[in-house]
């Protein structure tokens, strides 16, 4: 029998404790998208006398919640695929001229660029957006979350590239392959874990996505849901009760998502600290 | 040959590379040197002429009272997230190293809000804070009241944001090998002396990591503010990316707007690289 000790017990209330507050807002937005507004005034906490799922009939109906999830399904779709298809070229091209200065400067530019804040590009971009007329577009917004997720993707790439054996790719050139089918048919799919790591962080970044969402998508026909739910929200602080049905219904996807692509967010998020 | 087989790969290789450079310049490099050129015009942000009007928006910079309280929030903000986040963060890794009941469930439930946007998270707690805590600790609203309004928008970001690092943290320990913590041990450490002699030396990357990424976007921090406050009450949330954007959207004075943005980037990085040397340097001397 192990010695019961007062600080291990502390420390288990702090974790425990902590983990409530953390679920809480869960817990509490579920409950208030149940509530009638008169059950809520009268206490905020209290369970519901029936569940009202009008909330739910609302939100759908005003908070223009079908039309932003296929925006954010379309948006997050597009940067992934691009950030993907672009940085896993760039990626292998890198690991594979590491000798050559040219290529390694580029890395270091890339890495430079990851500390520029969006702020700094903000204005520019509005005006370059402006005169393109693509502000207000889906796929101007694709492009540049996809842009600003590139240093990133393509330093996990140069990472796990640089792993790969490159015999492999010798024989196949030695057998007539070109790079193309090199990349192609051997090394794309050798490296499909850092692919799927990398897709499912931009995922969930692109999902999220505030600065060039609030920048670009405007207008209600192309809005993404944290820019839908930005105004909603902001419109809709009189009645909680359906803007907690709209904030429930689009926890639900997301979240879903996360737990099941945990491994690898932490994978990803954790990548380099334990290496150094 | 092979002299003319190397050089053509290079080329070969160099298209791999081309769409990035092009995505690159698209969404970084222009816009990066077009705002330069910006900062020393007098753009309104919304007029298709601007006139160049010299350093003029750079001194205004440096002499412009309006920008002492967004850079005074910023800091505050900035140094009280990244204090209280590699705390808690760090404080709840070490915890979780010891066994416990549904130790995972734990794990995620602190996890799972990374999941959710910066304007869900900010919705969520804004109502908490005004409805509920409030109501029960017959307190004033946090977000409400000029004084503590940063500490509000420091509870929210926590919430939303501190898996990441707890993640970092948590394989940083894990990474430790068990030989050293059963040296400790038989040394006859108790906890706290494993945790300073053992852990802390150990974690040096992660410290770098955690510290460093946490100030850096702290001190660029816009969608939660954005979303909780807008910069109020008063101002007195009103952050630089905050005082930028507005520049752009609402006092149209796009062109010193982004001198500020510049000298903003300069100091940010400064400070990224500055911060990021003097933990790399610690980390070789503890090992």
């Amino acid at each position: 029998m192990k010695k019961w000790k007062l600080s291990t017990f502390l420390q288990k209330v702090f974790v425990y404790g902590m983990a409530i507050i953390f679920v809480s807002p869960f817990l509490i937005s579920v409950l208030l998208s149940f509530k009638s507004k008169q059950e809520t005034a009268k206490s905020v906490l209290a369970l519901p006398e029936v569940l009202h799922f009008e909330n739910y009939v609302e939100a759908m109906e005003k908070a223009n919640i079908v039309n932003s999830m296929k925006n954010s399904l379309v948006v997050t779709t597009g940067s992934v695929l691009l950030v993907l298809a672009v940085a896993a070229m760039a990626g292998y091209g890198i690991a594979r001229q590491y000798h050559k200065k040219a290529f390694r400067l580029y890395e270091s530019v890339l890495m430079g660029a990851m500390m520029i804040p969006f702020q700094t590009l903000m204005i520019p971009l509005y005006r370059m957006y402006k005169d393109l007329g693509l502000l207000n577009t889906r796929f101007g917004a694709i492009v540049l979350i996809a842009g600003f997720n590139m240093p990133f993707a393509i330093m996990m790439f140069i990472g796990f590239i640089r792993t790969l054996p490159i015999e492999l790719e010798e024989a196949a050139y030695l057998e007539g392959c070109g790079k193309a089918k090199i990349f192609t048919k051997i090394v794309f799919p050798l490296m499909k874990p850092i692919t799927v790591t990398i897709a499912v962080l931009d995922a969930l970044w692109a999902w999220n996505e505030f600065n060039v969402s609030l920048l670009v998508l405007q207008k209600n026909s192309v809005k993404t849901i944290p820019m839908q739910q930005y105004v909603f929200f902001g419109e809709h602080s009189s009645n909680y009760n359906m803007a907690f049905a709209a904030a429930v219904i689009s926890m639900i996807p997301i979240v879903i998502f996360f737990l099941l692509c945990q491994k690898h967010i932490v994978e990803g998020m954790t990548a380099g600290a334990v290496k150094g | 040959m092979r002299g003319n087989r190397s050089a053509r790969d290079t080329r070969t290789y160099f298209l791999f590379v081309l769409p990035s450079i092009l995505l690159f310049i698209f969404a970084i490099g222009y816009p990066f040197v077009s705002g330069i050129n910006i900062a020393f015009t007098d753009w309104d942000g919304i007029s298709k002429t601007y006139n160049y009007v010299g350093f003029k928006n750079f001194a205004k910079v440096f002499s412009d009272s309006s920008i002492i309280k967004p850079i005074r929030n910023t800091l505050v903000f900035a140094v009280g997230y990244t204090t209280l986040n590699n705390v808690l963060a760090l404080t709840l890794a070490v915890f979780l190293m010891k066994k416990m009941v549904g130790k995972n469930l734990v794990k995620t439930i602190f996890f799972i809000p990374m999941a959710l946007s910066q304007v869900l998270a900010a919705f969520v707690w804004s109502f908490i804070d005004k409805q509920i805590i409030s109501e029960l600790l017959g307190t004033r609203s946090l977000l409400g009241n000029p004084k503590t309004v940063i500490l509000g928008i420091i509870i929210i970001a926590l919430w939303n944001q501190v898996g990441s690092n707890l993640m970092i943290y948590i394989a940083g320990l894990t990474n430790i090998s068990s030989e050293y913590y059963e040296a400790a041990k038989i040394d006859g450490a108790g906890e706290w002396q494993t945790f300073r002699y053992v852990m802390v030396p150990l974690l040096g990357p992660s410290f770098t990591m955690c510290i460093v990424l946490t100030l850096t976007t702290a001190l660029r921090e816009f969608g939660t503010v954005m979303a909780a406050t807008g910069g109020g009450p008063a101002k007195a949330s009103e952050t630089i990316s905050i005082f930028i954007y507005q520049n752009l959207y609402s006092y149209q004075k796009a062109g010193y707007g982004q001198a500020v943005a510049i000298v903003f980037m300069v100091i940010l990085v400064a400070v990224g690289t500055g911060l990021n040397r003097f933990f790399r340097n610690r980390e070789v001397e503890t090992q």
